[in-house]
């Protein structure tokens, strides 16, 4: 995916944070099965 | 969070008092008698289970006045011991469905007792909280709630619940307790005045 | 009437009064019935959720020299997988608690916010917590429903910043800006978009937050394009949404060279 964003001019990309949103509602196993889950992500537009 | 959870826990005891015991004296008119004064057709509840009417307390009647198209899928939010989850289910038909929702033990089962008596097979009710309803988005076609909102610490999620399962299109059909006036500081401090 | 614009909030714009009545239920004169009759709006929000339901994508893009498309396919299944249900029957957390318990939020200051914009919270992560937001800048919230991430940064930026909270629902829009002006904050904007055509100027924002949403966008690299487009030189992008994270098989593994290169 972090090709993508270079492409648009988006650098520094990284995840910084992971949240387990499907925890307790009735997604949470097959979330859990595939690590699907909420992301905290950073980048910044090049140029500065 | 915790005056939430304690006013909460009074509504709760109260009601399943009235389910448990009702024809002790209740805190408000509940039965026969108020669904009478509020329209219901004394022929139409004649038709109805005992264990519904006589723990009704309802502040309209809700199942009677809301538009019900045969097919319906229709939530019966706070449907208490079932009278209009019955009436709904009659209206809607074998080819529609309701789903009765309420979150006292007591009042669910004698709504599903009821539901047992009038052998109404499209029926399905369920233990839950109003504002985190069991039941999937844009899923239900009209629901009917009959006086929960005032007594729901969370009132604020239960519309936000509602926008999630009724269908773009879908109808609401509530009844509820509204001040025409403000009231008293007094009467706004005492916990057993739930409408303040 | 309050009890009608309760319902007006939550996408009811529909909503009427059919009367009201003496109560026979309280003894007291001052307490009536009222009779709702609400109708569900028909929005474009309500298309999108359907799509996904029905186990559209949310394929991430991968390095070109990957089996790109076996890669999407696994993804999509996933997704699908987590979107749908075969007995149609999944709800998602919302509200302040589920952001305070599960994302990080800091309950006071949800506290602090008005009801309408945190009940129906419905974010994946916490765009809040991935770095400062400065005082005087100007913030964008991509897809910021009823408000909850837009005020929270209003907060951070002051009434020397700006903050732009873009939404395709009108009534979402609505209870951006309402609850912008319960809280009394007044250098909130809301704008009519969507993610592919963000209706901003070229290098006019500092950050762009983003919470939950993207996933729902079908052109993610027109989504990303115009994130760029419209953060200014060295502006942030801080966003929070679902990813997979797909465990790798063996020769995509071995091609890991390829992912660096």
């Amino acid at each position: 995916m972090v090709h993508l964003f270079h492409e648009v001019g988006l650098t520094d990309v990284r995840i910084v944070d992971r949240f387990d949103c499907f925890r307790g509602t009735s997604k949470e196993d097959v979330a859990a099965e595939f690590a699907v889950r909420g992301v905290n992500l950073f980048a910044c537009r090049l140029g500065a | 969070m915790n005056n939430r959870e304690a006013k909460r826990d009074g509504v709760k005891q109260a009601y399943t008092a009235i389910a448990e015991h009702p024809y002790n004296e209740p805190p408000f008119p509940t039965g026969r008698g108020l669904a009478e004064n509020l329209g219901y057709p004394p022929d139409l509840l004649d038709t109805l289970p005992d264990v519904s009417v006589e723990a009704f307390c309802g502040v309209s009647n809700v199942s009677v006045f809301a538009e019900i198209p045969e097919g319906s899928t229709v939530l019966d939010l706070g449907a208490g011991a079932g009278l209009d989850t019955l009436i709904a289910a009659k209206r809607t038909g074998k080819s529609g469905k309701v789903i009765a929702i309420d979150f006292s033990e007591a009042m669910l089962a004698r709504a599903r007792q009821a539901i047992s008596e009038a052998q109404a097979t499209n029926v399905e009710a369920q233990l839950a909280d109003a504002e985190t309803l069991p039941i999937a988005d844009a899923s239900v076609d009209v629901v009917i709630v009959n006086g929960i909102f005032n007594l729901n610490p969370y009132r604020e999620r239960i519309f936000c619940e509602l926008g999630r399962v009724v269908r773009p299109g879908g109808l609401v059909f509530a009844a509820e307790l509204i001040l025409s006036s403000a009231f008293t500081q007094e009467q706004r401090s005492d916990n057993t005045n739930w409408f303040s | 009437m309050a009890f009608l614009n309760e319902f007006k909030s939550a996408g009811f714009g529909d909503a009427t009064l059919i009367r009201t009545l003496r109560n026979a239920r309280t003894f007291n004169p001052k307490v009536v019935v009222a009779e709702v009759r609400a109708k569900r709006d028909i929005t474009p929000y309500a298309a999108i959720e359907k799509r996904v339901l029905e186990g559209n994508t949310m394929a991430a893009s991968c390095p070109i020299t990957l089996d790109t498309t076996r890669l999407k396919d696994e993804v999509s299944t996933i997704y699908s997988q987590v979107a749908t249900d075969p007995d149609g029957d999944f709800h998602f957390h919302r509200g302040p608690g589920y952001a305070a318990e599960y994302l990080g939020y800091d309950r006071s200051e949800l506290a602090a916010l008005p009801d309408v914009s945190t009940a129906c919270f419905a974010g994946v992560g916490n765009p809040h917590s991935i770095g400062p937001i400065e005082t005087g800048e100007t913030v964008l919230d991509i897809g910021c429903g009823a408000g909850m991430d837009l005020l929270l940064a209003a907060k951070r930026v002051g009434s020397s910043g700006h903050a732009i909270g873009i939404d395709m629902t009108a009534a979402m829009r609505e209870r951006a800006l309402g609850s912008a002006r319960s809280a009394g904050i007044s250098h909130v904007e809301v704008r009519a978009g969507d993610a592919e055509a963000l209706p901003v100027g070229d290098a006019s924002v500092d950050v762009v937050i983003s919470n939950g949403v993207l996933n729902l966008v079908p052109d993610k690299r027109k989504a990303y394009s115009e994130i760029a487009r419209v953060l200014r030189p060295g502006g942030r992008l801080h966003l929070a949404d679902i990813a997979v994270e797909v465990p790798l098989d063996e020769d995509i593994r071995n091609d890991i060279d390829l992912w660096t290169g």
